[in-house]
């Protein structure tokens, strides 16, 4: 076991949003790929809060085994007045690892030899999500929690396929998702997120057949073929709520 | 034989005490990180908050400083007047501003919680040494030429002087703990602070020591830590004064109290939602 919850309780309170999950029991084992599949009603950035011990639950009990990653690709330690290099080492001095290398490290997985050193904010959006996507894979984690594949350019997202998929080889994941084909791109088993229900699935097919049938009862809009979903789902992680 | 299951007792100890040991560094590592970064995204405000942060000192000293030329009796006789009120405007300035940064980031939930080896008092305590750092360079900048310029340099115990610095700081800490505690259930004492604080203002020390006050109201004034803080700073730096009530153990216990209750009510509320 690497992850689990244990009959959690949560009320979710994000602007209009308002669900309550009641006696939550999640289980990720050690190097499972499980994806949470959920709308953007669902509450999910609520959920990383809580494994990620950013928040509390109102009750129950959430156990960690393993070294758990931050949720890959955060925007929220970077201060746009520094450089990404600066933001590189303050990460690196968070997780004491050596400042050289794992910039090196980032500059090359992210491929930002032209963008390290200017200020954040002066950075093209796709450079910046490369850039926060390569400091979260570039730490060694037992568990990674994935809320965004959609990262960098288009021409770029086989290369980012390729790496998240080696993640995937090397330790647990958790994909955070409101997109079926992600999902089902790099992921075993699959919870599914309703308004204040979850349902585990062992088959993403069946998964993906819930999820479309969630999707398609209300008027919530179909997510699972568009490109910008996860990060429509990313800034609601990224909300300090 | 008979020392294999005592032998194997100590060995889990040892490595329990090694794991607190580990647990400990990563802990300071992390505040380290954390404190590099709220110093480096002080440029960001350095419009409105560092220089804020410098500007307000600045204009209380020189305001007092004034009236000190035009009334005069503001200050004692036997220490200079700006050395004086430097020594008790900047630590004084420091024990606020540390109260206010944990307090507030108590009753906030940081973005950077997201990290999972990231704390809510990891968090409080980075932004209180950030603090630190600022207001004991205002300090050095400050009251380095002032007492130069006096003739009260150097100062009679540095080190005292260093340690009382640090205990206003730690009393900061300690309170902000508690008021972040009592903010996360009941906003308003808030409210409460800006009232003691302006309270302590008159009372804590800041513009007189306790020997220019009739002993008659020293009962009323020496129960305040902040006041013994203000004592030791000045009984440290000038040679000229003693304090007659200047109790660093008085202060330590009342560190140790507020960090206790502090911490344990950062504890036990964390379950309590943000407001």
């Amino acid at each position: 076991m690497s992850i689990e919850l244990r009959n959690v309780t949560k009320r979710v309170r994000l602007g209009h949003i308002r669900t309550t999950y009641e006696n939550l029991n999640i289980r990720l084992d050690e190097g499972s790929r499980v994806a949470f599949l959920g709308h953007k009603e669902a509450g999910l950035p609520a959920i990383v809060n809580l494994i990620c011990a950013a928040d509390a639950p109102d009750s129950g009990h959430i156990l960690r085994t393993r070294s758990i990653s931050f949720p890959i690709p955060t925007s929220t330690y970077v201060q746009k007045h520094l450089s990404l290099a600066a933001n590189a080492r303050f990460i690196a001095r968070l997780y004491e690892t050596d400042e050289r290398d794992f910039l090196a490290r980032v500059v090359e997985m992210g491929g930002l030899e032209k963008f390290i050193d200017l200020r954040s904010d002066k950075c093209p959006s796709e450079a910046r999500s490369l850039f926060c996507f390569a400091v979260g894979v570039c730490l060694p984690f037992e568990h990674y929690i994935l809320t965004n594949t959609n990262i960098g350019k288009k021409t770029e997202r086989d290369r980012i396929d390729g790496i998240i998929d080696e993640v995937r080889q090397r330790a647990g994941l958790l994909l955070v998702t409101s997109s079926i084909k992600s999902a089902q791109q790099f992921c075993d088993q699959a919870y599914v997120f309703d308004e204040g229900s979850v349902t585990f699935y062992d088959d993403m097919e069946a998964a993906a057949e819930r999820f479309k049938a969630i999707v398609s009862k209300g008027d919530i809009e179909d997510y699972g073929e568009e490109e910008e979903t996860d990060s429509v789902l990313e800034d609601m992680v990224n909300t300090d709520f | 034989m008979s020392g294999g299951p005592t032998g194997g007792s100590g060995t889990a100890q040892a490595e329990e005490l090694a794991q607190v040991l580990k647990d400990l560094q990563t802990q300071i590592n992390v505040i380290v990180a954390l404190t590099i970064r709220e110093l480096q995204s002080l440029q960001k405000s350095y419009n409105y908050g560092f220089a804020w942060a410098l500007l307000e000192p600045i204009m209380f000293i020189g305001i007092v400083r004034l009236g000190k030329s035009f009334f005069g009796g503001l200050t004692p006789p036997n220490m200079p007047p700006t050395t004086f009120i430097v020594l008790g405007i900047v630590p004084f300035y420091l024990y606020v501003a540390a109260v206010s940064v944990v307090y507030k980031s108590g009753g906030t939930q940081s973005n950077l919680l997201q990290f999972p080896r990231i704390t809510p008092v990891d968090v409080a305590i980075a932004l209180a040494l950030r603090d630190f750092c600022i207001y004991f360079t205002l300090f050095c900048v400050f009251v380095v030429p002032a007492s130069i310029y006096e003739h009260a340099w150097p100062p009679e115990n540095g080190l005292k002087v260093a340690l009382a610095f640090i205990a206003f700081w730690m009393l900061g800490v300690a309170l902000g703990f508690v008021i972040g505690a009592a903010n996360r259930v009941f906003p308003p004492v808030r409210q409460f602070f800006s009232y003691y604080n302006l309270a302590n203002r008159m009372i804590g020390g800041m513009l007189f020591v306790i020997t220019m006050i009739p002993s008659l109201y020293w009962p009323y004034l020496t129960w305040n830590p902040v006041l013994h803080c203000s004592e030791m700073v000045r009984d440290g730096w000038f040679a000229t004064y003693t304090s007659p009530i200047a109790s660093p153990s008085y202060v330590m216990l009342w560190i140790l109290g507020l960090l206790l209750l502090g911490l344990s009510l950062e504890r036990f509320e964390r379950r309590v939602p943000y407001v």
